[in-house]
């Protein structure tokens, strides 16, 4: 079976890192920590296991990524930041417009991609409600990917926003209207609302949502009150098959933990995640997908 | 036999993908519309009394010798008589071939079935023993076109971005063709009998064959250009993009002045051989008014040839003056009896390409394979007894490496030197996978679940993917299965391969009930309930409206701010 020899080679690659075991923490004065993962869709990593749900895949990439930075070896980097920012290797200079360097047998290499070529989407899953947290994470993907804006972002609250009031929602859904209006974000949906939340959210907003994504395990079965409602307003109805919590504390700090100094994981809580992608407008190709993770922690020592 | 395309062409948004069975289900509506009381449209691939006595009506008796094909079995009342191509094309292939086409389809034997099987043909017309010296023991024994042309299939043609897409999907998308043609696999009874094999395939490669016995290597070639091993309607003999090269592996007959012409004028050699053997044809019919046109303003001489061309793909390039764009026609794909059916498979079909392009997959394996999958494809319930040559890893270089796709890459330590690059897998393997193979429907699968589609879109095409899925795996029969299922249960049959005209009766009013929904079907398809519409949603073409002005609002205003910065820096 193919993958055997491979596995096994990385399998003892990887026990060779746990054994010269990290003598000192990594990041010791960090209190914020994002990942990066870069377009996944040309990432030459082995990656094993099929159909991963979001959750698996973030947890891969994060392995993946920690991994290669213990094989370089290169921590000095890190060793006075407070926060800490592990990026893609290959990074891309004018954001995500680079063609691939060669020929092969994909078409889409013959064309100069330009950034109107492309549709860039955003989910942004948040793990509180925290308003600044929010506008900290669209800044973050804005400045990281070097884009002026996106074309769509939806926004993912924690379990899937069911309890969540109206005025709990309206903070959140202003810091969205507002990069709205400064044409950094085109149009934003939510995801996961039912009705009366969806309601009383479009009465108050100044700009409604275009889209509710919903489970794809209810795509069939859709409340006829919400289809009716959705219909008659002009929202959107999309799918996902994302997990109510995309990532929880302990998991995290468990894939630190594999390849980190048992420090560099005490303590972190994944704040947001966001999953992009970019499609060729027009065409239906998707041309990068990638994740930010970030989280922060308090340090009872500085 | 109608052919109905839909008004203009479905668009790029995935919700598109939800107006395919609609819009079926109007066109048939339209045509049912016009007909009288007890009239029917029927969607199937053939009439399977088709060249029986009386099989028309009214009913018109064949004149062997006398008529365009010389048919013992198909009246020439029976081809469309308002144009004259159809009668022209019969002629004219007969004419040119010297002497009737000749189609032999291998009897299913049955418990009572005569052995051998050999029917009198002498009751159907004296022609001078040559329809007698023609047939085949066990076979069903055929010699028109329209007994062939008179069928239907499935067809879809889609739009490429730029030429070099156009040829590089026709290329991706034929190592498909037989897989397809096993799945939708829907003719299992000719002229009234039971047959072997379960599609139309062969049987209109032989139904319009124009070549003649020096072409087809019976006699030294005197009067005839070229050797031809295939007939003009036939599977394709090389793909053409110029990384495809290496799969070429059978010789493919070429003009080889056009050849020539076409090389000395910059086109690079895989297209000038493709479009050279497509001229070793001669023109089958031409009107007068077609015949002088200024070949710089009219593309319809090349459309003569390469329409009468009829392969399992069609490379079609734009005619003159328009901006209709480089297409790809997706031919080999028998025709079901539901529209949800048909729309699964097209929009399987659609979602693939999007899928090849994304994550960068070749699935080309050398084209003498692919004939012989051709072959396999057509035997009675192939989707369960048959392998397939497929290729073992998907992955180029620019595969990504996503979850599914780690299972498409190519083994790391790769001592496959000179091993080949394909193996045999059955349907299953090749559509839902296993522990060697991802899988094609995985693959569309992470493409749906990385775009944004309407739930709407998204439940109808999750159907139509669970029907291809459990159609591979068996657990759904096609129609083609369950058709000869229902003659064999069927009380009036009597085990000897015979299709009789009550039998034929019962089965088609059955099919009609099932596709107008009137009736079910579990052992075909689940009970249809998906999601299709004829527009798509106002939210989402409103969406798409308003991103549109957005994009164009900020990209004409980036632009500005470049010319802005562009003049300053002149001035200073």
């Amino acid at each position: 079976m193919y993958d055997d020899q491979d596995q096994q080679q990385q399998q003892q690659q990887q026990d060779n890192y746990k054994l010269e075991s990290v003598l000192s923490p990594i990041f010791p004065k960090a209190t914020g920590l994002l990942f990066h993962t870069g377009n996944t869709l040309t990432c030459f990593k082995s990656v094993k296991k099929t159909n991963m749900n979001a959750t698996e895949e973030i947890i891969e990439y994060i392995s993946m990524m920690l991994h290669t930075l213990r094989k370089n070896n290169d921590f000095k980097q890190f060793e006075e930041e407070k926060y800490v920012k592990i990026l893609p290797t290959i990074t891309s200079d004018e954001g995500l417009s680079n063609g691939n360097a060669n020929g092969g047998s994909n078409t889409t290499d013959y064309e100069q991609l330009t950034r109107e070529d492309l549709k860039i989407s955003v989910k942004i899953f948040l793990r509180s409600l925290d308003p600044k947290i929010l506008s900290d994470a669209i800044e973050t993907v804005l400045q990281e990917m070097k884009e002026n804006y996106f074309e769509s972002l939806l926004l993912s609250l924690p379990n899937y926003g069911t309890k969540l009031t109206i005025d709990e929602l309206l903070p959140l859904w202003n810091v969205v209207e507002s990069y709205m209006d400064k044409q950094k974000v085109l149009s934003a949906g939510v995801c996961d609302f039912m009705l009366p939340l969806l309601l009383e959210l479009c009465t108050a907003a100044k700009h409604k949502p275009y889209a509710n994504q919903i489970n794809l395990g209810v795509c069939c079965t859709i409340p006829e009150e919400l289809n009716k409602y959705v219909k008659e307003n002009d929202i959107q109805l999309l799918t996902h098959s994302d997990p109510m919590d995309i990532i929880n504390d302990s998991d995290y700090q468990n894939s630190l933990r594999k390849y980190c100094h048992e420090y560099d994981a005490l303590n972190w809580r994944p704040a947001w995640v966001a999953r992009y992608n970019s499609v060729i407008a027009n065409r239906g190709i998707i041309k990068t997908k990638g994740y930010f993770v970030y989280a922060n922690r308090e340090l009872r020592m500085t | 036999m109608i052919e109905g395309t839909p008004g203009k062409p479905y668009g790029h948004l995935p919700s598109h993908f939800n107006l395919v069975e609609a819009n079926m289900r109007l066109r048939r509506q339209q045509g049912q519309d016009l007909l009288d009381k007890d009239e029917y449209v029927i969607s199937t691939s053939t009439f399977p009394r088709n060249g029986c006595p009386k099989f028309t009506f009214p009913t018109y008796a064949p004149k062997p010798g006398v008529s365009a094909s010389s048919s013992l079995f198909f009246p020439d009342e029976a081809i469309y008589p308002d144009h004259p191509r159809f009668r022209t094309l019969t002629r004219n292939i007969r004419e040119r071939r010297k002497a009737k086409v000749v189609i032999n389809v291998p009897i299913f034997v049955d418990k009572n079935t005569p052995r051998p099987f050999r029917e009198d043909l002498s009751v159907y017309g004296d022609d001078n023993g040559t329809s007698e010296a023609a047939s085949v023991e066990d076979c069903i024994y055929l010699d028109a076109m329209g007994l062939g042309m008179g069928c239907s299939c499935l067809q879809v043609t889609f739009q490429a971005q730029s030429i070099d897409e156009a040829r590089f999907l026709y290329d991706q998308l034929t190592p498909l063709t037989p897989i397809m043609l096993a799945i939708s696999a829907a003719c299992p009874v000719w002229r009234g009998y039971l047959a072997d094999v379960d599609c139309r395939w062969n049987i209109l490669c032989a139904a319009t064959d124009d070549r003649t016995a020096e072409e087809r290597g019976f006699e030294p070639l005197k009067n005839d250009r070229f050797l031809i091993p295939k007939s003009r309607y036939s599977p394709i003999d090389c793909y053409i993009s110029p990384e495809s090269a290496k799969f070429n592996d059978i010789d493919v007959v070429q003009d080889m002045d056009v050849f020539q012409e076409l090389t000395s004028n910059g086109i690079d050699h895989l297209l000038a051989q493709h479009i050279a053997h497509l001229f070793i044809r001669d023109t089958l019919v031409l009107f007068e008014e077609k015949l002088d046109l200024d070949d710089e303003k009219d593309t319809e001489h090349f459309e003569n040839i390469n329409s009468t061309n009829w392969q399992s793909m069609r490379f079609k390039p734009p005619p003159l003056n328009s901006n209709i764009g480089w297409r790809v026609e997706f031919r080999p794909t028998e025709l079901q009896m539901t529209d949800f059916e048909n729309a699964a498979l097209v929009t399987f079909v659609v979602l693939l390409t999007r899928a090849i392009m994304t994550y960068n997959l070749n699935l080309l394996i050398p084209i003498s394979n692919v004939d012989k999958n051709m072959q396999f494809a057509q035997q009675r319930d192939a989707i369960r007894h048959q392998k397939f040559h497929f290729r073992k890893s998907l992955s180029t270089g620019q595969t990504p490496e996503t979850p599914s796709m780690a299972f498409v890459k190519k083994p790391l330590f790769d001592n496959t030197e000179g091993e080949s690059e394909d193996r045999l897998m059955t349907v299953n393997e090749i559509i839902n996978g296993s522990d060697q193979f991802v899988g094609l429907l995985n693959i569309v699968q992470d493409y749906l679940n990385n775009i944004e589609i309407d739930a709407d879109t998204r439940c109808t095409v999750n159907q139509y993917l669970n029907l291809i899925s459990k159609r591979a795996a068996g657990t759904l029969l096609t129609n083609a299965a369950w058709m000869r299922q229902f003659v064999e249960n069927h009380p009036k049959y009597k085990h000897n391969s015979v299709v009789t005209d009550e039998i034929t009766y019962d089965l088609l009013w059955k099919m009609h009930k099932i596709s107008a929904g009137e009736e079910d079907c579990q052992l075909v398809l689940p009970r249809m309930a998906s999601k299709t519409s004829l527009d798509i949603p106002r939210a989402v073409e409103r969406a798409d409206n308003e991103l549109e002005t957005k994009r164009s609002l900020l990209i004409s205003s980036t632009h500005s701010n470049n010319n802005n910065t562009n003049e300053t820096s002149g001035e200073s």
